[in-house]
Protein backbone atom coordinates (compact mmCIF):
# COMPACT_ATOMS: atom_id res chain seq x y z
CA UNK A 1 0.00 0.00 0.00
CA UNK A 2 1.29 3.43 -0.89
CA UNK A 3 2.29 5.66 2.00
CA UNK A 4 0.74 9.10 1.69
CA UNK A 5 2.95 10.81 4.26
CA UNK A 6 4.95 13.52 2.55
CA UNK A 7 7.60 15.89 3.75
CA UNK A 8 6.80 19.53 3.05
CA UNK A 9 9.53 21.47 1.29
CA UNK A 10 10.26 25.16 0.86
CA UNK A 11 8.41 26.81 -1.94
CA UNK A 12 10.27 27.46 -5.16
CA UNK A 13 9.44 30.83 -6.73
CA UNK A 14 8.46 31.17 -10.39
CA UNK A 15 8.02 34.14 -12.68
CA UNK A 16 4.38 33.51 -13.47
CA UNK A 17 3.08 32.39 -10.11
CA UNK A 18 4.56 31.43 -6.80
CA UNK A 19 3.94 27.83 -5.90
CA UNK A 20 2.50 27.30 -2.46
CA UNK A 21 3.90 24.77 -0.03
CA UNK A 22 0.61 22.92 -0.33
CA UNK A 23 0.90 22.75 -4.11
CA UNK A 24 4.48 21.52 -3.83
CA UNK A 25 3.45 18.84 -1.34
CA UNK A 26 0.55 17.91 -3.62
CA UNK A 27 2.91 17.62 -6.57
CA UNK A 28 5.11 15.29 -4.54
CA UNK A 29 2.11 13.15 -3.69
CA UNK A 30 0.96 13.14 -7.32
CA UNK A 31 4.43 12.18 -8.58
CA UNK A 32 4.89 9.50 -5.94
CA UNK A 33 1.51 7.97 -6.68
CA UNK A 34 1.97 8.07 -10.44
CA UNK A 35 5.44 6.53 -10.27
CA UNK A 36 4.09 3.72 -8.12
CA UNK A 37 1.38 3.14 -10.75
CA UNK A 38 3.93 3.25 -13.55
CA UNK A 39 6.11 0.67 -11.75
CA UNK A 40 3.15 -1.59 -11.20
CA UNK A 41 2.08 -1.32 -14.86
CA UNK A 42 5.65 -2.04 -15.94
CA UNK A 43 5.47 -5.29 -13.95
CA UNK A 44 2.17 -6.14 -15.64
CA UNK A 45 3.42 -5.37 -19.15
CA UNK A 46 6.68 -7.31 -18.75
CA UNK A 47 4.73 -10.23 -17.30
CA UNK A 48 2.46 -10.31 -20.36
CA UNK A 49 5.44 -9.92 -22.73
CA UNK A 50 7.04 -12.87 -20.92
CA UNK A 51 3.90 -14.95 -21.48
CA UNK A 52 4.12 -14.16 -25.21
CA UNK A 53 7.77 -15.31 -25.24
CA UNK A 54 6.96 -18.49 -23.34
CA UNK A 55 4.12 -19.34 -25.73
CA UNK A 56 6.45 -18.85 -28.68
CA UNK A 57 9.15 -20.99 -27.06
CA UNK A 58 6.65 -23.78 -26.52
CA UNK A 59 5.47 -23.49 -30.12
CA UNK A 60 9.07 -23.50 -31.33
CA UNK A 61 9.57 -27.01 -30.00
CA UNK A 62 7.77 -28.33 -33.06
CA UNK A 63 10.03 -26.77 -35.65
CA UNK A 64 13.50 -26.31 -34.17
CA UNK A 65 15.97 -29.00 -33.24
CA UNK A 66 16.09 -30.22 -29.65
CA UNK A 67 19.48 -28.65 -28.90
CA UNK A 68 18.32 -25.24 -30.12
CA UNK A 69 15.06 -25.46 -28.18
CA UNK A 70 16.93 -26.52 -25.03
CA UNK A 71 19.39 -23.63 -25.42
CA UNK A 72 16.53 -21.18 -25.98
CA UNK A 73 14.63 -22.39 -22.92
CA UNK A 74 17.76 -22.25 -20.76
CA UNK A 75 18.48 -18.76 -21.97
CA UNK A 76 14.96 -17.56 -21.22
CA UNK A 77 15.07 -19.08 -17.72
CA UNK A 78 18.46 -17.56 -17.06
CA UNK A 79 17.71 -14.14 -18.38
CA UNK A 80 14.17 -13.60 -17.12
CA UNK A 81 13.09 -14.57 -13.66
CA UNK A 82 9.56 -15.76 -13.01
CA UNK A 83 8.29 -12.26 -12.25
CA UNK A 84 9.73 -10.94 -15.50
CA UNK A 85 12.74 -9.14 -14.04
CA UNK A 86 16.26 -9.89 -15.20
CA UNK A 87 18.08 -12.63 -13.38
CA UNK A 88 21.32 -11.94 -15.11
CA UNK A 89 21.38 -8.68 -16.99
CA UNK A 90 23.52 -8.51 -20.09
CA UNK A 91 24.35 -4.91 -19.26
CA UNK A 92 25.44 -5.79 -15.74
CA UNK A 93 27.57 -8.62 -17.02
CA UNK A 94 29.12 -6.30 -19.60
CA UNK A 95 29.80 -3.69 -16.93
CA UNK A 96 31.40 -6.35 -14.79
CA UNK A 97 33.63 -7.32 -17.70
CA UNK A 98 34.53 -3.64 -18.21
CA UNK A 99 35.44 -3.37 -14.52
CA UNK A 100 37.66 -6.45 -14.77
CA UNK A 101 39.33 -4.98 -17.84
CA UNK A 102 39.97 -1.70 -16.01
CA UNK A 103 41.36 -3.57 -13.01
CA UNK A 104 43.75 -5.45 -15.27
CA UNK A 105 44.85 -2.31 -17.11
CA UNK A 106 45.49 -0.44 -13.86
CA UNK A 107 47.43 -3.32 -12.35
CA UNK A 108 49.57 -3.75 -15.47
CA UNK A 109 50.23 -0.01 -15.64
CA UNK A 110 51.54 -0.25 -12.07
CA UNK A 111 53.98 -2.92 -13.17
CA UNK A 112 52.09 -6.05 -12.13
CA UNK A 113 53.10 -9.35 -13.74
CA UNK A 114 50.42 -10.44 -16.23
CA UNK A 115 51.06 -14.14 -15.58
CA UNK A 116 50.31 -13.84 -11.86
CA UNK A 117 47.68 -11.10 -12.03
CA UNK A 118 44.61 -11.75 -9.84
CA UNK A 119 41.42 -9.76 -10.39
CA UNK A 120 38.79 -9.08 -7.77
CA UNK A 121 35.32 -10.33 -8.64
CA UNK A 122 32.68 -11.57 -6.24
CA UNK A 123 31.29 -15.06 -6.56
CA UNK A 124 27.81 -14.02 -7.75
CA UNK A 125 29.25 -11.95 -10.59
CA UNK A 126 31.51 -14.81 -11.69
CA UNK A 127 28.52 -17.14 -11.71
CA UNK A 128 26.37 -14.70 -13.69
CA UNK A 129 29.14 -14.04 -16.19
CA UNK A 130 29.85 -17.70 -16.90
CA UNK A 131 26.25 -18.87 -16.99
CA UNK A 132 25.13 -16.00 -19.18
CA UNK A 133 27.98 -16.08 -21.65
CA UNK A 134 27.86 -19.87 -21.86
CA UNK A 135 24.23 -20.02 -22.89
CA UNK A 136 24.58 -17.01 -25.17
CA UNK A 137 27.58 -18.55 -26.93
CA UNK A 138 25.71 -21.82 -27.33
CA UNK A 139 22.81 -20.03 -29.01
CA UNK A 140 25.08 -17.95 -31.21
CA UNK A 141 26.87 -21.10 -32.32
CA UNK A 142 23.54 -22.72 -33.24
CA UNK A 143 22.45 -19.61 -35.16
CA UNK A 144 25.68 -19.63 -37.16
CA UNK A 145 25.45 -23.30 -38.04
CA UNK A 146 23.32 -22.76 -41.09
CA UNK A 147 21.02 -20.24 -42.70
CA UNK A 148 17.91 -22.42 -42.29
CA UNK A 149 18.30 -22.66 -38.51
CA UNK A 150 19.12 -18.97 -38.29
CA UNK A 151 15.93 -18.02 -40.10
CA UNK A 152 13.86 -20.22 -37.81
CA UNK A 153 15.39 -18.88 -34.64
CA UNK A 154 15.41 -15.19 -35.53
CA UNK A 155 11.69 -14.60 -34.77
CA UNK A 156 12.05 -16.32 -31.40
CA UNK A 157 15.22 -14.49 -30.43
CA UNK A 158 13.77 -11.20 -31.67
CA UNK A 159 10.86 -11.71 -29.33
CA UNK A 160 13.19 -12.34 -26.40
CA UNK A 161 15.12 -9.22 -27.36
CA UNK A 162 11.93 -7.21 -27.43
CA UNK A 163 10.97 -8.49 -23.98
CA UNK A 164 14.37 -7.42 -22.67
CA UNK A 165 14.33 -4.00 -24.37
CA UNK A 166 10.82 -3.32 -23.11
CA UNK A 167 11.75 -4.11 -19.52
CA UNK A 168 14.87 -1.97 -19.72
CA UNK A 169 13.20 1.03 -21.35
CA UNK A 170 10.37 1.10 -18.81
CA UNK A 171 12.75 0.62 -15.88
CA UNK A 172 14.97 3.47 -17.06
CA UNK A 173 11.99 5.84 -17.29
CA UNK A 174 10.96 4.97 -13.74
CA UNK A 175 14.53 5.19 -12.41
CA UNK A 176 14.98 8.62 -14.04
CA UNK A 177 11.82 9.87 -12.34
CA UNK A 178 12.99 8.45 -9.04
CA UNK A 179 16.18 10.50 -9.41
CA UNK A 180 14.09 13.55 -10.32
CA UNK A 181 11.71 13.26 -7.38
CA UNK A 182 14.58 12.77 -4.91
CA UNK A 183 16.28 15.89 -6.31
CA UNK A 184 13.05 17.88 -6.03
CA UNK A 185 13.02 17.35 -2.26
CA UNK A 186 15.78 19.94 -2.01
CA UNK A 187 15.33 22.10 -5.10
CA UNK A 188 17.77 24.74 -3.83
CA UNK A 189 20.58 22.15 -4.13
CA UNK A 190 19.40 20.82 -7.48
CA UNK A 191 21.94 21.24 -10.27
CA UNK A 192 19.77 20.86 -13.38
CA UNK A 193 22.63 19.91 -15.72
CA UNK A 194 24.14 17.38 -13.32
CA UNK A 195 20.72 15.87 -12.62
CA UNK A 196 20.09 15.51 -16.37
CA UNK A 197 23.46 13.80 -16.85
CA UNK A 198 22.79 11.49 -13.91
CA UNK A 199 19.48 10.46 -15.47
CA UNK A 200 21.08 10.13 -18.91
CA UNK A 201 23.63 7.69 -17.46
CA UNK A 202 20.77 5.33 -16.63
CA UNK A 203 20.13 4.71 -20.32
CA UNK A 204 21.91 1.72 -21.82
CA UNK A 205 21.16 1.59 -25.54
CA UNK A 206 22.45 3.89 -28.25
CA UNK A 207 18.96 4.85 -29.46
CA UNK A 208 17.66 5.43 -25.95
CA UNK A 209 20.63 7.56 -24.97
CA UNK A 210 20.41 9.62 -28.17
CA UNK A 211 16.73 10.25 -27.47
CA UNK A 212 17.44 11.28 -23.89
CA UNK A 213 20.23 13.66 -24.85
CA UNK A 214 18.23 15.21 -27.69
CA UNK A 215 15.13 15.80 -25.58
CA UNK A 216 16.56 16.49 -22.12
CA UNK A 217 20.25 17.43 -22.33
CA UNK A 218 19.89 19.26 -25.69
CA UNK A 219 23.24 18.10 -27.02
CA UNK A 220 24.64 14.98 -28.69
CA UNK A 221 25.56 12.18 -26.29
CA UNK A 222 29.27 11.66 -25.61
CA UNK A 223 30.88 8.50 -26.99
CA UNK A 224 31.40 6.50 -23.83
CA UNK A 225 31.34 3.07 -22.28
CA UNK A 226 28.33 1.25 -20.88
CA UNK A 227 26.18 1.92 -23.94
CA UNK A 228 25.27 -1.01 -26.14
CA UNK A 229 23.09 -1.54 -29.17
CA UNK A 230 20.78 -3.39 -26.74
CA UNK A 231 21.06 -6.56 -28.79
CA UNK A 232 21.47 -9.82 -26.96
CA UNK A 233 22.40 -11.55 -30.19
CA UNK A 234 24.25 -10.62 -33.32
CA UNK A 235 22.12 -12.36 -35.96
CA UNK B 1 14.24 29.45 1.37
CA UNK B 2 12.89 30.39 -2.05
CA UNK B 3 14.46 29.73 -5.41
CA UNK B 4 15.41 32.29 -7.99
CA UNK B 5 12.99 32.62 -10.86
CA UNK B 6 15.68 31.42 -13.27
CA UNK B 7 16.40 28.26 -11.31
CA UNK B 8 12.73 27.56 -10.82
CA UNK B 9 12.16 27.80 -14.56
CA UNK B 10 15.16 25.57 -15.28
CA UNK B 11 13.77 22.90 -12.95
CA UNK B 12 10.36 23.14 -14.59
CA UNK B 13 11.97 22.80 -18.02
CA UNK B 14 13.80 19.67 -16.85
CA UNK B 15 10.53 18.16 -15.64
CA UNK B 16 8.80 18.99 -18.95
CA UNK B 17 11.69 17.48 -20.92
CA UNK B 18 11.65 14.34 -18.80
CA UNK B 19 7.94 13.94 -19.46
CA UNK B 20 8.59 14.30 -23.19
CA UNK B 21 11.41 11.73 -23.03
CA UNK B 22 9.24 9.28 -21.06
CA UNK B 23 6.44 9.60 -23.57
CA UNK B 24 8.76 9.20 -26.58
CA UNK B 25 10.48 6.18 -25.02
CA UNK B 26 7.13 4.50 -24.36
CA UNK B 27 6.04 5.23 -27.92
CA UNK B 28 9.21 3.44 -29.04
CA UNK B 29 8.13 0.43 -26.93
CA UNK B 30 4.67 0.44 -28.53
CA UNK B 31 6.24 0.58 -31.99
CA UNK B 32 8.75 -2.20 -31.13
CA UNK B 33 5.83 -4.29 -29.91
CA UNK B 34 4.30 -4.07 -33.38
CA UNK B 35 7.57 -5.35 -34.84
CA UNK B 36 7.56 -8.21 -32.35
CA UNK B 37 4.04 -9.07 -33.53
CA UNK B 38 5.27 -9.31 -37.12
CA UNK B 39 8.06 -11.64 -35.98
CA UNK B 40 5.50 -13.93 -34.35
CA UNK B 41 3.63 -14.09 -37.63
CA UNK B 42 6.77 -15.10 -39.49
CA UNK B 43 6.71 -18.29 -37.39
CA UNK B 44 3.63 -19.25 -39.39
CA UNK B 45 5.80 -19.47 -42.48
CA UNK B 46 8.21 -21.87 -40.78
CA UNK B 47 5.38 -24.01 -39.51
CA UNK B 48 3.86 -24.41 -42.93
CA UNK B 49 7.29 -25.39 -44.31
CA UNK B 50 7.21 -28.65 -42.45
CA UNK B 51 6.52 -31.40 -44.94
CA UNK B 52 4.48 -33.53 -42.56
CA UNK B 53 2.29 -30.64 -41.56
CA UNK B 54 1.87 -29.41 -45.12
CA UNK B 55 0.69 -32.87 -46.12
CA UNK B 56 -2.12 -32.70 -43.59
CA UNK B 57 -3.29 -29.28 -44.78
CA UNK B 58 -5.46 -28.53 -47.76
CA UNK B 59 -4.09 -26.29 -50.51
CA UNK B 60 -6.81 -23.82 -49.64
CA UNK B 61 -5.76 -23.67 -45.98
CA UNK B 62 -2.11 -23.26 -46.93
CA UNK B 63 -2.98 -20.39 -49.24
CA UNK B 64 -5.02 -18.77 -46.47
CA UNK B 65 -2.12 -19.04 -43.98
CA UNK B 66 0.22 -17.47 -46.51
CA UNK B 67 -2.23 -14.64 -47.20
CA UNK B 68 -2.57 -13.90 -43.49
CA UNK B 69 1.20 -13.98 -43.03
CA UNK B 70 1.67 -11.48 -45.85
CA UNK B 71 -1.08 -9.22 -44.53
CA UNK B 72 1.02 -8.57 -41.39
CA UNK B 73 3.43 -6.48 -43.41
CA UNK B 74 0.77 -4.24 -44.91
CA UNK B 75 -1.45 -3.89 -41.84
CA UNK B 76 -2.16 -0.44 -40.49
CA UNK B 77 0.07 0.55 -37.60
CA UNK B 78 -1.52 -0.22 -34.26
CA UNK B 79 -3.82 -2.84 -35.74
CA UNK B 80 -1.38 -5.54 -36.80
CA UNK B 81 -2.11 -8.06 -34.04
CA UNK B 82 -5.83 -7.43 -33.95
CA UNK B 83 -6.29 -8.01 -37.68
CA UNK B 84 -4.17 -11.15 -37.57
CA UNK B 85 -6.01 -12.62 -34.60
CA UNK B 86 -9.35 -12.17 -36.39
CA UNK B 87 -7.95 -13.68 -39.60
CA UNK B 88 -6.36 -16.67 -37.84
CA UNK B 89 -9.45 -17.42 -35.78
CA UNK B 90 -11.52 -17.44 -38.94
CA UNK B 91 -8.95 -19.69 -40.57
CA UNK B 92 -9.22 -22.19 -37.70
CA UNK B 93 -13.00 -22.12 -37.95
CA UNK B 94 -12.87 -22.84 -41.68
CA UNK B 95 -10.06 -25.43 -41.61
CA UNK B 96 -9.95 -27.64 -38.52
CA UNK B 97 -6.61 -29.14 -39.52
CA UNK B 98 -4.71 -25.88 -38.90
CA UNK B 99 -6.00 -25.35 -35.35
CA UNK B 100 -3.22 -27.29 -33.64
CA UNK B 101 -0.48 -24.98 -34.84
CA UNK B 102 -2.42 -21.76 -35.33
CA UNK B 103 -3.97 -21.62 -31.84
CA UNK B 104 -0.67 -21.09 -29.96
CA UNK B 105 0.25 -18.36 -32.46
CA UNK B 106 -3.12 -16.68 -31.80
CA UNK B 107 -2.39 -16.93 -28.08
CA UNK B 108 1.05 -15.33 -28.50
CA UNK B 109 -0.47 -12.59 -30.67
CA UNK B 110 -3.09 -11.91 -28.02
CA UNK B 111 -0.37 -11.46 -25.39
CA UNK B 112 1.57 -9.22 -27.77
CA UNK B 113 -1.55 -7.20 -28.59
CA UNK B 114 -2.09 -6.63 -24.87
CA UNK B 115 1.51 -5.41 -24.55
CA UNK B 116 1.02 -2.95 -27.43
CA UNK B 117 -2.25 -1.70 -25.94
CA UNK B 118 -0.76 -1.30 -22.48
CA UNK B 119 2.17 0.68 -23.88
CA UNK B 120 -0.21 2.96 -25.77
CA UNK B 121 -2.27 3.36 -22.60
CA UNK B 122 0.82 4.26 -20.60
CA UNK B 123 1.67 6.97 -23.14
CA UNK B 124 -1.81 8.42 -22.58
CA UNK B 125 -1.37 8.19 -18.81
CA UNK B 126 1.93 10.09 -18.98
CA UNK B 127 0.10 12.83 -20.90
CA UNK B 128 -2.68 12.88 -18.27
CA UNK B 129 -0.08 13.10 -15.51
CA UNK B 130 1.66 16.03 -17.23
CA UNK B 131 -1.67 17.89 -17.54
CA UNK B 132 -2.54 17.22 -13.89
CA UNK B 133 0.94 18.34 -12.76
CA UNK B 134 0.52 21.62 -14.60
CA UNK B 135 -2.95 22.15 -13.16
CA UNK B 136 -1.88 21.38 -9.58
CA UNK B 137 1.20 23.54 -9.94
CA UNK B 138 -0.86 26.54 -11.03
CA UNK B 139 -4.02 26.09 -9.01
CA UNK B 140 -3.40 23.39 -6.39
CA UNK B 141 -6.30 21.25 -5.20
CA UNK B 142 -5.06 17.77 -6.05
CA UNK B 143 -7.86 15.23 -6.17
CA UNK B 144 -6.16 11.85 -6.43
CA UNK B 145 -9.41 9.96 -6.92
CA UNK B 146 -10.38 12.21 -9.85
CA UNK B 147 -6.88 11.78 -11.29
CA UNK B 148 -7.09 8.00 -10.81
CA UNK B 149 -10.51 7.93 -12.47
CA UNK B 150 -8.94 9.66 -15.47
CA UNK B 151 -6.20 7.01 -15.57
CA UNK B 152 -8.78 4.23 -15.46
CA UNK B 153 -10.34 5.67 -18.61
CA UNK B 154 -6.99 5.23 -20.39
CA UNK B 155 -6.92 1.49 -19.67
CA UNK B 156 -8.21 -1.41 -21.71
CA UNK B 157 -7.69 -4.36 -19.34
CA UNK B 158 -9.05 -5.19 -15.90
CA UNK B 159 -5.50 -6.06 -14.75
CA UNK B 160 -4.37 -2.48 -15.40
CA UNK B 161 -7.35 -1.06 -13.53
CA UNK B 162 -6.77 -3.41 -10.58
CA UNK B 163 -3.20 -2.18 -10.30
CA UNK B 164 -4.29 1.47 -10.33
CA UNK B 165 -7.02 0.80 -7.75
CA UNK B 166 -4.47 -0.88 -5.49
CA UNK B 167 -2.49 2.36 -5.37
CA UNK B 168 -5.29 4.93 -5.20
CA UNK B 169 -7.80 4.01 -2.51
CA UNK B 170 -11.33 5.24 -3.10
CA UNK B 171 -11.59 4.53 -6.80
CA UNK B 172 -14.86 2.91 -7.89
CA UNK B 173 -14.75 -0.88 -8.20
CA UNK B 174 -14.86 -2.68 -11.52
CA UNK B 175 -18.32 -2.64 -13.02
CA UNK B 176 -19.86 -6.07 -13.16
CA UNK B 177 -21.19 -6.68 -16.64
CA UNK B 178 -23.83 -9.36 -16.89
CA UNK B 179 -22.91 -12.06 -19.34
CA UNK B 180 -25.10 -11.97 -22.41
CA UNK B 181 -26.12 -15.40 -23.59
CA UNK B 182 -27.67 -15.39 -26.99
CA UNK B 183 -28.44 -19.08 -26.93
Amino acid sequence: MLCYRIDPIDLPAREDAAISTTATAELQLLDKTFLAILSSLRDEVTQVAGQASETILERASSYVADDARRALTNFHKLYFSEDGSARASLVEVNRNVDDLFEQAQTALARGADASTLKLQEDEEKVKARFSFSGVQKELEAIIRMDEGIRQRLVPILSNLQFEDALRQRLSHIIEAWEVMTVQLRQPEDLDVELAALEMGALTTSVAERELFYRVVVKQPPPPEAHVTDMLMFDF
Amino acid sequence: MSLSAGKSLAIQQLIDDLIEFSSASMQWCASASEDATKQIVSILGHLTDEAARVASMSTEALAAVEAIRKSAHSAEEGKVANGLIVGLKQLTADHNEVGAFVDPIVQALQFQDRVTQMMENMVRMIAAWAIERERVEKKGGLDLVAFGSGLLKATTAAEERDRIRALIPGLPPEEVVDAVNLF
